[in-house]
């Protein structure tokens, strides 16, 4: 079998499937689990027999994973029925994610241990998401004690309207925290928390101040979401805009920014004249730190998985296989967090590479693309095959979750992303020049802002031709 | 001469293209003012103009709820086009904390 991986994780994602819509009893799941291990070591010498015992192993590991993940402790917020209504409670515990801060607001995702009114306080466990007005300075891991209101997250007001709570339960996330003033949150200790993603997210804030500084806001914005994936600051209009002309994928980090990452640090390892294996060794921990700096969306994980998987390939001398990695980075999200595979992000993310890996190659050698002489034409032929490639793999899932159709997206893609790409390379060199020759770094940052400025036009252009994109009702 | 590998030059050709490019820019807009708006991310961009806006755009941008887009429609038919965001405090619904919140996604001329 030439992609066993494959095989595989498309058995573990039929468990989840199976086991979202038949609630089975977790133990039953278990020790059928553990049965089925016994008789695949037992007829481990049966190649047939002990292929059989594995896969309905990991059938039955996605269905115990996905039954696994919905069952909470007793203690867990979501049972403390006492404080499922609207009313003023107390909760202590740590800022889980980077808070986002904006002009308005400060929110983020609190692990609570503890939760109280003016009379009782008690132990308990759990995720909610807080909403305060006004800023607040708060970092990752700090210890806080809030009072605020406890909601449950809004239903869809249809039967097509976005369900915003479930959204939030497949993130572990069962309440909401209103707090009306920034002064009732009170911070406790500092730093309790995973020094690596700690020091990622120093990082981040790092690089952050470098664009804001240098380039205007809009332009800061976009290169912030294309370096770090971080999209807080694109103003609404410019996320439809690139929604309408199907080219949104650009203003998330993907595989491209993790593949420039690691050639940024094999070659300034290179150029230290290091070895091979000491250059990959230490390009896998860079690009786990830059996997926590984007906010480890499953993008950049699948992009980061299957670079270290190519990587370590490479350091043990082995053939690497695109289908097999796709299939591993698949199966280390989904078995950290089943209810991925109904994310849009995850379906969107692993079904446009799985086309591009699949469709491209084969529409290449159907049209004899090698065979053009001409150099841009060629590139501008590939360009395109692997835009339509693409968009034949996602439109089905954008038209369903987006209700939104947009034929201009192949000429779109064709024009944006080498842009985008172009804009990325730009922002990683205008953080080098800050940084080795900041006396450059105005003119790098004139050239972002110009990159930018002639991306937003262009997409401007392309959503104005007459029925570049109409929406499905 | 020297002594760089392919990809070596290629990261240095592509950081002098860069810093050229920003050499050539900044000069351009230094004696013609007016093409900083084509080389620059600029509000018209980014954002809605206010006075332009129909109560679609407000809400798909997600400026305004229904009944708040509309209400800024009518204050603009009733008193004309918006000299300034803080016109907007002037719509009735509209407050210091939504203001903050709508300005992100609009401007005036």
């Amino acid at each position: 079998m030439r992609h066993p991986l494959v095989i595989l994780t498309i058995t573990f994602c039929a468990g989840i499937l199976v086991g979202r819509e038949i609630r089975a009893p977790f133990l039953c799941l278990y020790g059928l689990s553990v049965l089925f291990l016994v008789l695949s070591i037992l007829f481990s010498k049966k190649q047939m027999l002990c292929d059989i015992g594995l896969s309905i192993l990991v059938f039955l590991l996605g269905m115990g994973l996905y039954v696994n993940q919905s069952i909470v402790p007793q203690n867990h917020i979501s049972r403390l029925f006492l404080y499922n209504t609207n009313q003023l409670c107390l909760l202590e515990g740590y800022i889980e994610e980077d808070p986002q801060v904006t002009h308005t607001d400060t929110s983020f995702v609190m692990r609570v241990h503890l939760i109280g009114n003016a009379r009782l306080r008690q132990k308990c466990c759990g995720k909610v998401l807080v909403h305060s007005k006004g800023k607040k300075e708060l970092k990752y891991g700090d210890g806080i004690s809030i009072r605020g209101y406890l909601v449950s997250p809004y239903l869809p007001s249809g039967p097509n309207s976005f369900n915003y709570r479930n959204y939030l339960l497949s993130q572990g996330i069962y309440y909401l925290v209103r707090v009306k003033n920034n002064s009732d949150i009170t911070l406790l200790t500092r730093k309790k928390s995973f020094w690596v993603k700690r020091l990622s997210l120093v990082l981040k804030s790092k690089i952050e101040r470098v664009f804001y500084e240098q380039v205007s806001y809009g332009a800061a914005g976009i290169l912030d979401a294309m370096v770090l994936g971080e999209k807080r600051n694109i103003s609404v209009m410019t996320k439809n805009s690139f929604v309408k002309s199907g080219t949104a994928h650009i203003l998330v980090v993907s595989g491209f920014n993790v593949g420039i990452v690691v050639y940024i640090v094999l070659l300034s390892l290179k150029l230290l004249r290091l070895g091979r294996t000491i250059c990959l060794c230490a390009a896998i921990p860079l690009v786990i730190v830059y996997s926590f700096m984007t906010g480890a969306s499953t993008p950049v994980v699948r992009a980061a998985i299957m670079s270290i998987v190519l990587m370590g390939s490479a350091l043990l001398k082995r053939e690497p296989d695109i289908y097999n990695s796709l299939a591993l980075a698949a199966f280390c999200i989904l078995a950290v967090s089943p209810n991925q595979l109904f994310d849009i992000g995850f379906e969107l993310s692993f079904v446009s590479v799985l086309s591009i890996v699949f469709l491209y190659p084969r529409m290449k050698a159907l049209l004899r693309i090698d065979t053009i002489k001409i150099r841009f034409l060629r590139y501008l032929l590939d360009a395109f095959l692997v835009s339509l490639a693409a968009w034949f793999g996602t439109m089905g899932l954008i038209g369903y979750y987006f209700k939104i159709f947009s034929p201009v997206t192949v000429l779109a893609n064709i024009v944006i992303v080498p842009l985008a790409s172009l804009i990325t390379l730009c922002g990683f060199s205008l953080l080098l020049a800050v940084y080795v020759f900041p006396c450059l770094a105005p003119f790098f940052a004139r050239s972002n802002e110009f990159a930018v400025a002639l991306l937003l036009h262009s997409n401007n252009l392309f959503i104005k031709i007459p029925g570049a994109f109409f929406y499905l009702r | 001469m020297f002594s760089f590998t392919r990809q070596e030059r290629q990261v240095l050709l592509f950081l002098s293209i860069v810093a050229l490019a920003g050499i050539g820019i900044s000069f351009c807009v230094k004696i013609n003012t007016p093409l900083e708006k084509a080389v620059s991310v600029h509000e018209e961009l980014t954002k809605l103009d206010l006075n332009l806006a129909s109560v679609e755009d407000l809400v798909l941008n997600k400026v305004a709820t229904i009944k708040l887009a509309q209400s800024i429609i009518d204050y603009r038919n009733e008193n004309g086009d918006f000299c300034s965001l803080e016109d907007l405090k002037k719509v009735k619904g509209i407050g210091d904390h939504r203001y903050e919140r709508m300005k992100e996604g609009v401007y005036v001329k």
